[in-house]
């Protein structure tokens, strides 16, 4: 009886597989849509930034089709479940691959993920375009590895510059113990001297550190100007309401990394007057942005973050891309890399030879609780 | 039919012959742990960290010290034994529950390490640019020369398991698994034979740790992680524990089926779950599990006398 029952189910299973496979192939045979493949982590514990992708880069099809298609044809996006593992990355890239309807790839959102399938896109001279994957080496995986966000080194160059404007000659820096604080400390401390400013302390911590009074102690003595925060917003807002405890009377001042809304309900008022680089601010003065916020909130109901901005960028890139040049794998990156100035909701954007993107972000600074673009 | 396979496949795709490499990678890694969990009974969760280790010490060695794959191999599979040995020393007084919290502690261990470690294995950034293995000058490119040679590497991995748990060790071993007071009280050394489990689960997920590296070209810590040592874990469980066979079974159900699920997306893990949790309850012993000898030393068993 339970032998039967168990027969049952196993078949039942069997059968819902093998269907589930036809009907998919089935749709795969049509060919008056173009295709473009997303990769993101839609399950696993960086699930949420795979719906934000998923989200972006539908929209930027939606709005497509609305107007009638590229060419009369319908563009589809086939979502594809890395779950942020590299392992399960190498599966979905060749499943891309292997698929000749597919004509680009938007991802992978991790680093790791994105190096680990840059041989088998490349090999099979298909695009990616990462919309997240800030490591400085992903880029030189090859030449058809592109990406819409800036290095981490880039940020913390720019980072430099804008300090100089500011007035500062001493700043002192608190980094994370971790690949993108380290790298961020060993960028700026290299653009400091060009913008005759003085690194006058480097303190680190571990993420998750709660206490940050005796680096802050530390600093006091050095009277910097400045603190640059290289790390997240958790502790970034923490170390701010320690400094306010200590009497510090500094200006505080991060990159991409710090510019998210959990920024301001964590800091409360202690985060007044922070100094960050962003590259998605709606409702400044790009008009693409603010276009951008306001049909993502009328699709989906709620604000977009960083990501799916990133990932509406690198969707709509490609979908430029076949509009231009048709609907092939290999002109889509002739496309890119002869890209220049293309109007985004991150910023303009012009690939260099690399297939690293060339942008300039926002000046934004906190006031009255929330961000606005620092004049 | 193994042989002839990618012939047939590489009509179809690319995309399918890199899911057969993979259920090959994961049947070595499901067949070693089996020697640990199946045969020795220790219940063994850190197993991805000597597929880490194999991977990340078969990189090292061919990046840094432009060692060929074929020296490479061996020498990943002879650390990542090692560190079997290493793990198995001080854990072997522990049992049951114990000894799990303990491997899982090591295998975070050796995850956190791949990760923090940046000067040798760059964090969480990995190692790319991995050469592929070359013969007389034939440089690996296509996945049928992969699927060969993983084809190979699975059955050597067999036949040297087979022949391991079928002989008078594999024996010992399944006395002290089933009782180890009594083993003892026969003259086998539990410890010693533990140890040798460890040894020789960690050697083969060093093999298929090095060919991972080779075959995708890049390792990062993200493909180590706690939830990789369950997948392998779950292989020889739903297969069936101490049967290779079966252990195969498990890394063919369990590689293919996430895959021929791709279509349900958002719920092909929860789907995935579900047929586990339903194997577990109607059929504990796995699709191909144990069967218990039907001859001992002495000829047939009779019926009640064996387990």
């Amino acid at each position: 009886m339970k032998r039967s029952f168990l027969t049952v189910i196993l078949t039942g299973l069997l059968v819902g597989l093998l269907g589930g496979c036809a009907a998919n192939d089935g749709a795969q045979a049509k060919s008056d849509t173009i295709r473009i493949g997303l990769a993101a982590p839609i399950s696993g514990t960086q699930a949420q930034y795979g719906q934000a992708f998923k989200n972006g880069a539908e929209l930027a099809a939606a709005q497509i089709n609305e107007a009638g298609g590229i060419g009369g044809k319908q563009v589809e996006i086939v979502v594809q479940d890395d779950k942020g593992d590299s392992n399960e990355a190498v599966n979905v890239a060749n499943k891309f691959v292997s698929d000749k309807s597919i004509l680009a790839v938007v991802g992978h959102f991790n680093s790791s993920a994105t190096l680990a399938t840059a041989p088998v896109y490349n090999k099979n001279k298909i695009v990616e375009i990462s919309p997240s994957s800030s490591a400085p080496g992903v880029t030189d995986a090859g030449e058809y590895t592109f990406r819409v966000i800036t290095t981490d080194a880039f940020q913390a160059d720019y980072l430099a510059g804008w300090s100089k404007e500011l007035g500062y000659s001493k700043v002192a820096l608190i980094y994370e113990q971790s690949d993108f604080g380290l790298g961020l400390l060993d960028v700026y401390q290299k653009s400091a001297p060009a913008n005759n400013i003085e690194v006058v302390a480097a303190e680190a911590y571990n993420p998750g550190d709660k206490d940050f009074s005796t680096i802050l102690t530390k600093i006091k003595d050095k009277q910097p100007e400045a603190i640059f925060i290289g790390g997240f917003y958790n502790e970034a807002a923490l170390i701010s309401q320690q400094a306010k405890k200590l009497n510090l009377s500094v200006d505080f001042i991060g990159v991409d990394s710090l510019y998210s809304e959990a920024l301001l309900e964590l800091g409360g008022e202690s985060v007044e007057g922070f100094k960050l680089i962003g590259f998605f601010y709606p409702g400044g003065d790009n008009e693409e942005a603010t276009k951008f916020a306001a049909d993502y909130e009328a699709a989906y109901g709620s604000q977009p973050d960083t990501y799916a901005a990133y990932s509406y960028v690198a969707t709509s890139v490609v979908i430029e891309a076949i509009k231009e040049k048709g609907a092939d794998r290999e002109s889509i990156k002739t496309y890119l890399e002869t890209l220049k100035d293309y109007k985004g909701a991150t910023g303009v954007l012009s690939f260099d030879e690399n297939g690293d993107v060339e942008t300039i972000p926002s000046k934004l600074t906190v006031q009255g609780g929330k961000f606005e673009l620092y004049k | 039919m193994l042989i002839v396979l990618p012939l047939v496949l590489q009509q179809v795709n690319d995309y399918w012959m890199h899911i057969v490499i993979m259920i090959g990678i994961f049947s070595i890694l499901s067949m070693s742990l089996n020697v640990i969990i199946g045969y020795a009974g220790q219940f063994a969760l850190g197993h991805a960290a000597f597929y880490g280790i194999g991977a990340y010490s078969a990189a090292l060695l061919m990046i840094h010290f432009q060692v060929s794959f074929w020296i490479a191999l061996p020498a990943a599979a002879v650390i990542a034994g090692f560190f079997g040995f290493l793990l198995g020393t001080p854990v072997i007084r522990l049992r049951g529950d114990y000894l799990g919290i303990v491997t899982l502690g090591f295998g975070e261990i050796v995850r956190l390490i791949f990760v923090n470690w940046v000067d040798v294995t760059r964090g969480p950034m990995g190692l790319p640019g991995i050469p592929a293995p070359t013969v007389f000058g034939y440089t690996f490119s296509g996945k049928m020369e992969f699927y060969y040679l993983i084809l190979a590497l699975a059955l050597l991995t067999f036949f040297v398991i087979h022949r391991i748990v079928h002989s008078g060790v594999g024996l010992s071993l399944l006395t002290i698994r089933e009782d180890e007071t009594l083993a003892q009280s026969v003259g086998i050394r539990p410890n010693k034979y533990k140890l040798l489990a460890f040894t020789v689960g960690g050697f083969f997920a060093g093999i298929a740790g090095a060919f991972w590296a080779s075959y995708i070209s890049f390792v990062s810590p993200d493909a180590f992680r706690y939830l990789d040592s369950v997948n392998i874990l779950a292989m020889v469980i739903l297969g069936g524990s101490a049967s290779l066979p079966g252990s195969v079974l498990g890394a063919v159900i369990l590689v293919l089926a996430p895959e021929l699920l791709r279509y349900m997306s958002d719920y092909r893990m929860m789907l995935l779950g579900l047929a586990i949790v339903l194997m577990m309850i109607f059929k504990p012993t796995g699709f191909w599990g144990e069967k218990h000898r039907k001859y001992n030393f002495y000829g047939m068993v009779r019926k009640g006398e064996g387990k």
